[in-house]
This record gives structure tokens, sequence and C-alpha cells, in this order.
């Protein structure tokens, strides 16, 4: 009953080691919220990938997510015919971009 | 056996790629799918010349050379001959009337044949699935038709696999997006024998007559994936589930775009999809489990091989975790009968599985990223560690070992697949290396506590808790690495396109490089 094999041992120690690891991880948390947002990565809008409106090629657009060849191409053209954006928002006086494609990818676009 | 060998008459890797039969079986084999795909040939005199090529095979002397010529130009044929028989398509095929349907919707009836997708798209949900085609509809009444073709449904459904449906939509060609890559749509879809998409519309009428009409094992494999994927979402956020589905269950529908990108400019999108690397892991994770149950280790090695192909049909058996779990098979298998397994062989046979199963899987760019990184690490990988070790000759610390190792492979890798990524994606990754240092170690970490938590959620649901704390801290730790790295100067840029020619003349240098330097070596 008290003797284990030398690979009973690792794989017990290595299933306590998470699961003291996670309660304590979780204790943390609950004690100290501001934690959670300093951990939370993947769900925070720090690591959206953001590209300069008035500096991006075609080619940079592209990359960018819901913004396809053709929308990407009208932005460099409407960019080139009227001058550099003063606004986000006045991306969508662009053809082919309507309020809810403006909403899918205004959060990866800025104006310097 | 083919496969294995003592461990006293092992060779180095030059000469067993020389020997290894298989080898040229599947390099004839893959040469005669090319042919195929890009010269037309009658089918009838293909089969035919096999047939004689066969017979003369086994009329020449055994063991000449002339016998094994005329073998491997017998595969080269059956490969040619593979590849056409794919592209004919049965006379009633729903393909051949499509041209008719091009003006208005056309109402259709069918098998739902694939898991059923449902995701957010620019018009709200799409529910997307493959239909086995049954019957079209014409002016004069309904006509049975055959063949594949996709299903895109702009809203909610509650179709299942294994439903037949009835529905009207527009039959359309696959479109062509962005050409940002060499990536093509509709070459992807054809590949998989979809030649046609019917599009249809929110409001349109879906009408489920029949329900379980599908293989009962299939739908209890794509139930199993629901319900280990409903496990990741119950203990993580969105986000992160998207992540874990990816990283473990192969779907990677649910990835949130942003982080996708951030994978695809440091390199490390090899991550999100189940390669070598995942089913090695999953394999340890499994033979982990089955050191504490008392049975002997043989019973251990069977267990865990029986779980691996049970993973693999899971996760949809993509080309790229057919080839890790046929290696990571044979290499258990190996060891239970005490025998070395081959490497150019269990590499040669999964290539072989792959190819007879399907010939296009050559065209496809997971298989070809996934065959020259096992490629580049067997045969890179030996020089740079011998050369690494010389630097670090002194250096006894398990740290500094560990990751010169991990930056040998990250090179190696980098190496063998820079040429195709370029020509692919037209970009050049040069972070991948420094950034595969520490994300591979943390996938490890996070693949074993996902099976962990899977594990323990199916038995024990409250206990999953603990494992969802840990994973979700390496999780988010793993991305904010990757968003420094893509942040790094000069960690990826874009190139212009290349061609075939350039990425040939890259991989005749490396090839040449590492044969100059392997002769030096031995000198």
């Amino acid at each position: 009953m008290f003797s284990f094999t030398k690979q009973e041992k690792l794989v017990l120690v290595l299933f306590i080691a998470v699961v003291f690891s996670g309660a304590a991880l979780q204790l943390a948390f609950k004690k100290y919220p501001f934690l959670t947002d300093i951990v939370n990565v993947i769900d925070s809008d720090k690591i959206y990938p953001k590209v300069d409106i008035n500096k991006a090629t075609a080619q940079e657009l592209v990359v960018v997510p819901y913004i396809g060849e053709y929308t990407a191409n009208n932005i460099v053209e409407y960019r080139r015919k009227n001058g550099p954006f003063k606004s986000l928002e006045q991306i969508k006086n662009v053809k082919g971009i309507r309020d809810k494609n403006y909403l899918h990818f205004s959060k990866y676009l800025f104006i310097k | 056996m083919l496969m294995f060998q003592d461990v006293k008459s092992r060779t180095d890797s030059d000469k067993v790629i020389v020997r290894n039969p298989l080898l040229g079986v599947v390099v004839s084999l893959a040469l005669g799918i090319i042919a195929g795909e890009y010269c037309h040939f009658q089918l009838d005199v293909l089969f035919f010349l096999i047939c004689f090529l066969l017979i003369v095979t086994l009329i020449t002397k055994k063991e000449s050379f002339v016998s094994g010529l005329i073998l491997l130009v017998t595969v080269f044929c059956l490969g040619w001959f593979l590849c056409q028989a794919q592209k004919e398509l049965q006379g009633d095929h729903v393909y051949h009337v499509a041209k008719y349907y091009r003006d208005g919707p056309v109402e259709v009836k069918g098998l739902v044949i694939s898991n059923v997708t449902r995701k957010d798209s620019l018009q709200g949900v799409k529910t997307s699935f493959v239909l086995d085609v049954q019957a079209i509809k014409s002016p004069w009444g309904w006509h049975k038709k055959t063949g594949q073709i996709l299903v895109d449904i702009f809203g909610a459904t509650n179709i299942n696999y294994g439903d037949i449906v009835k529905f009207s939509g527009k039959l359309h060609k696959p479109y062509e997006f962005a050409k940002t890559g060499r990536f093509s749509y509709r070459e992807y879809l054809n590949r998989q024998s979809i030649k046609l998409i019917l599009s249809v519309k929110k409001n349109a009428p879906v009408e489920i007559l029949k329900r379980n009409q599908g293989s009962r094992f299939k739908a209890n494999v794509f139930r199993l994936r629901e319900y280990l994927k409903k496990k990741f979402t119950d203990n993580l956020t969105e986000n992160e589930s998207g992540l874990m589905c990816a990283i473990l269950l192969g779907d990677r529908s649910n990835i949130p775009v942003h982080i996708r990108e951030l994978f695809v400019k440091t390199g490390t999108a090899h991550i999100l999809a189940i390669s070598g690397l995942h089913v090695g892991i999953v394999a340890g994770c499994f033979f982990m489990f089955f050191r504490i149950l008392p049975i002997n280790r043989r019973c251990k090695l069977v267990a865990t091989v029986i779980m691996l192909i049970a993973y693999m049909i899971v996760v949809e058996a993509r080309p790229s975790v057919v080839r890790a779990t046929v290696m990571t098979v044979t290499i258990l298998i190996g060891i239970a009968i005490e025998r070395e397994s081959d490497f150019i062989s269990m590499l040669s046979l999964s290539a072989l599985m792959l190819l007879t199963v399907n010939p296009y899987n050559i065209f496809d760019v997971g298989f070809q990223l996934s065959y020259i990184c096992v490629v580049a690490i067997f045969w890179f990988y030996p020089l740079f560690e011998r050369s690494a070790k010389m630097i670090f000759a002194d250096n006894r610390i398990f740290i500094v070992q560990v990751v010169v190792k991990l930056f040998c492979v990250s090179l190696a890798v980098w190496i063998g697949v820079a040429g195709a990524i370029a020509y692919y994606f037209q970009m050049v990754t040069p972070v991948t290396i420094v950034a595969n240092i520490l994300i591979v170690p943390l996938l490890s970490v996070v693949v074993a506590l996902g099976f962990g938590m899977l594990l323990i959620s199916s038995f024990v649901p409250s206990g999953a808790v603990f494992f969802a704390q840990c994973l979700k801290l390496v999780l988010n730790i793993k991305v904010g690495l990757i968003f420094l790295f893509s942040k790094m100067p000069g960690a990826y840029f874009y190139i212009e396109r290349i061609s075939l020619v350039h990425v040939a003349l890259y991989y005749i240098f490396i090839v040449l490089l590492r044969i100059g330097i392997g002769f030096r070596i031995k000198k």
C-alpha cells in the first residue's frame, strides 16, 4: 500500500503538482482580481495587430482580418483620391465597406 | 520486416536512404501522381500498361536491377492511374448538370456526410457541411444524382451528421478568394472531390427528412468530438477553448482571427495544427497514464497504440496526424518487439498510405510541410547537434543542453520549410528559430494539461477546474510570448511572389550544402 514504483511516483507527483498549482491559482485569482487582467492575454485587445490605415499598403491591409484583396485595393484607391483618412469612421465611405464589416475590422486599424 | 532492424545492423542516415525499397516506391508513386495531374493519358491504356508491367516484373529474374526498375516504373504508372481515376466523375454526377442551374436557386436532396460546423461570419452564423447529393429538382421533377457538394447555410440550423435534408440554394463553383498566397480554395475543395458549393440564404426553408441515416461509427466519433469540445467550452473562455480545440482536437474553426495572425507571423502556426509533436506528447500522456495501471509493459504499449489510433480517428485523420501516428505506432511496436524502427521506412509507409487513400494529398500544403519538417530534422539535426556539441562541449547544465537541442531542431525545421513557406505564404519568419525554443516546451505542457483536463473532467467534472486554471495560465503565457516575438524587429517580412524554380533552386542548394558538409565531416 505504501510502496510505489518510480513510474507511479512520477505520475502521482505530477498530478499533485497540477492540483496544487490549480488550487493556488484559483485562490490567487479570487483574492487579487487584478491578476486575472494581467494573465488574460488571449481575451485582451492589447494583442490585436494594429495597422496604420494611412500608411498601410494593399498587401499589408489584406493581412488584416476581414479585409480582402478587393477591399484593400479600394481603401488604397480612396486614400489616393481623397488624401489621408482623418478619422477611422471615414473608412465607411470606401466602396464595399458597410457598418457590419466596419465593426469586425475597425479594432485592427488606427490612425497616427 | 521492412520497418524494423536489429540495433547491430544500424547504418548511417545516407546509406539508409539509398538502401530503402519503400522510399523508392513512394517517390515513384508521388512522381506518377504529379505526372497524372499535369499530363492526361487514356485511363484504359494506363490500365493495360500496368498489367503488362506487372507480368514483366513477375517473369524477370528476382533481385535483378532491371526487375526493380520495372517495378518502380509500374508504381509510377499506378500513381498516374490513381491520380487520373480520382479526377473522373460518375455519369450522373451533379457537376454535369450544374451549368443548367446557374441563374436561379435549385432544390437539392441529400445525406449530410461530414461534421456540421457553425461559425460566425460577416453575414451572421454560417452552417457548413458536406452533402452527398441524392436528387436534384428540375422543372420536370426530381432526378437521381450523385456527387459531393459543400453546403453553406447562412443561418443557424439543427442539422447534424447523418440527416437526410432538402433545401434550395444557389449552386456554384467555389470562389477564388483574395490571392494573397498560392492557396486556392477551389483547388483545395477539388482535391477533396468537392466541385460545387450550394449557398442557402438565411430565410430559405430547410427541411430535415430523416435523422441518423449515416454510419453509426462516424456519428459516434462526431458525438465524442463535440463532447470533448464542450469540456473545453465549459472550463475555458471562448477564445481559449477555440485555441485548445485546434491544438488538441484539430478543429481550427473557432480560433480568433487576430491570434491566428500572430501565430502565422511568428512562424509558429504549426502549433495550431495537430502535428507529430502533438501526437508524440499525446502518446507520452497515454503511456504515462497506463504506467500506473497494474499491467505488463507490452500491454501498456498495445493500449497506447490503440488509444493513439482512436485519437487519430477522433481528430479527423489529417495527413500530418496520420503521418505522425503511423510513425509513433511503429516506434511503439518496435519497442514492444525489441527491434529498432527504421525511420525512412516509417516515413515512406505513412506517405504510401496517405497517397493511396487520396493521391491529391501530395498537393496538400499540410502534407508537404509535415514531411519536409520530418526529413529536415532527420537530415540536418544530427549535423547541427554535432556542431553544437563541439561549441558547448564543457557545458553540462541540463537546461543549456535542452535549449541547444531545441535550437538545433528549430533551425533544422526552419531551413527545411523556409522554401515552402516563402512559396505558399510569401513570408520569411526568422523569429521562428528563437520562438520555437520557448513555444515548443510550453506546447508540451499545454497538450499534457489539456489532455489531463479532458480525462479528469470526464470522470470527476469538478476536478477539472484545477487543470483548467493551470492550462489558462500556460496558454496565456504562450500567446503573450508569441505576441512579444511578433513585435521583435525583423521578426517576419513579406516577400514578392516566387516561382517553383526559385523553390527548387533553394532546395537543391541546401541538399548540396548538406551533402558537402557531411562529406567533409566524414573526411
